[in-house]
């Protein structure tokens, strides 16, 4: 083994490396960002957590949990995915890896909250509540993931078809096309011609 | 459908899927047209998730501390975290090659390595068309598995190390890179080389 003398070590824990939010113009995979992660990247993370903050948050609040317990297991997943990071071993499948682990911990809460409540019950003497096992059924995490595949892929296209597509299937109530075309300062005619394409790219992105 | 495509035109499948168009002849067409209905199918569904994605943004305060994560995390880890090593280049065939081989070194590609103190890394280039092929292995006692990144100005990528501690870049552009091999305890990283 060949001992280099200018080796230069350094110790250092706290470099941010380089940017790898996109690589050539597209949205970097998972896989990038988590990669890059562990080798300290600070922006990588930042962007893994923008990525996945509503899928993440969702899942206790679709279990019914409130603002506050959802926000104590959001907290909890992320920790644990810097804890973690290195033991993934299908970065591919973070989106999976992230459901799971909220999952985990609504599921955690839920029942410690059921085992509080029991006890009190069992002081009151009063009948026993019986709180829901399973608060998040398979369908709904399926659909939750769909939605997030779905948005991950929408913050890939142009901005003019993300605006379009936010304002046709996103709002509550979509604006009429008039306001539409005046809003992307184009005819009204060219609307539908204009949805037809930004759909078509976006089940592209979808299906890569 | 058109003279130039037995199928439904994408516009026109989208506005089936609103509703806002309902034509007898692609109707007839979809009962018979596998390809079609499903493509329509797809439509329906992707505009259904979007339509029922009433998914609520977590808290912007909460967004931040998960983000901070990250720089409280190092800092409590303290510099054992990760061992950053600059390893030094220590042969390169285009400047040590013997005179009777430059021609057939420049065919062949270029030999770089890079040495720290535990371990050497042995980096092939070759040309790729217009474009560059880089390939490397990691030279050892024993080979832990890790991550490599290139790291470039205007492209990046990453590779994993395989069982035998080799990794490889394909179709690099030309440009200025840095290679970062992420090991359990320790993060090799290479001066910048030209590749022109």
């Amino acid at each position: 083994m060949r001992i280099a003398e200018n080796t230069l070590k350094i110790l250092s824990s706290s470099f941010t490396g380089v940017q790898v939010d996109s690589i050539k113009g597209m949205q970097a995979t998972d896989k990038e960002l988590l990669i890059a992660c562990r080798q300290g990247n600070e922006s990588s993370w930042s962007t893994l957590v923008d990525r996945y903050q509503r899928l993440v948050y969702a899942v206790p609040r679709r279990a019914g949990l409130n603002e506050d317990q959802a926000s104590e297991v959001f907290q909890e997943v992320f920790v644990t995915l810097f804890e973690k990071m290195n033991e993934i071993n299908e970065p591919d499948r973070l989106h999976a890896w992230l459901v799971t682990t909220a999952r985990r911990k609504t599921w955690r809460l839920l029942s410690k909250e059921r085992t509080l409540r029991s006890k009190q019950t069992d002081e009151d003497d009063e009948a026993l509540v019986v709180v829901d096992d399973s608060p998040l059924p398979d369908e709904t995490l399926v659909r939750l993931e769909e939605q997030h595949r779905i948005r991950t892929a929408l913050a890939g296209l142009d901005p003019r078809c993300q605006k379009l597509l936010r304002m046709l299937y996103y709002e509550t109530e979509p604006p009429p096309y008039s306001e539409i075309a005046a809003i992307l300062g184009t005819p009204e005619g060219s609307i539908g011609p204009t949805r037809a394409r930004c759909l078509k790219k976006l089940l592209k992105l979808v299906g890569e | 459908m058109n003279i130039f495509s037995p199928h439904i035109p994408f516009s026109e499948l989208t506005e089936l899927a609103e509703q806002t168009k309902t034509s007898p002849d692609a109707m007839a067409h979809l009962a018979a047209c596998s390809e079609c209905s499903s493509q329509l199918q797809l439509i329906r569904q992707t505009i259904g998730l979007m339509r029922s994605d009433t998914a609520e943004d977590a808290p912007a305060q909460l967004i931040q501390q998960a983000k901070s994560v990250f720089r409280r995390k190092v800092v409590e880890h303290g510099p054992s975290l990760l061992q950053v090593i600059v390893a030094s280049l220590t042969f390169d065939s285009l400047t040590n090659a013997p005179a009777f081989g430059l021609r057939s070194q420049t065919n062949a590609g270029r030999q770089l390595i890079y040495s720290t103190e535990t371990a050497d890394i042995d980096v092939r280039v070759s040309p790729e068309n217009d474009e560059w092929q880089i390939a490397g292995q990691l030279l050892g006692e024993d080979c832990p598995g890790g991550d490599v990144e290139l790291e470039g100005d205007d492209f990046s990528a990453f590779a994993e190390l395989n069982e035998l501690c080799e990794f490889s870049f394909g179709s690099v552009p030309s440009g200025a890179y840095k290679i970062s091999i992420r090991l359990p305890d320790q993060l090799i990283q290479t001066p910048r080389l030209e590749l022109e």
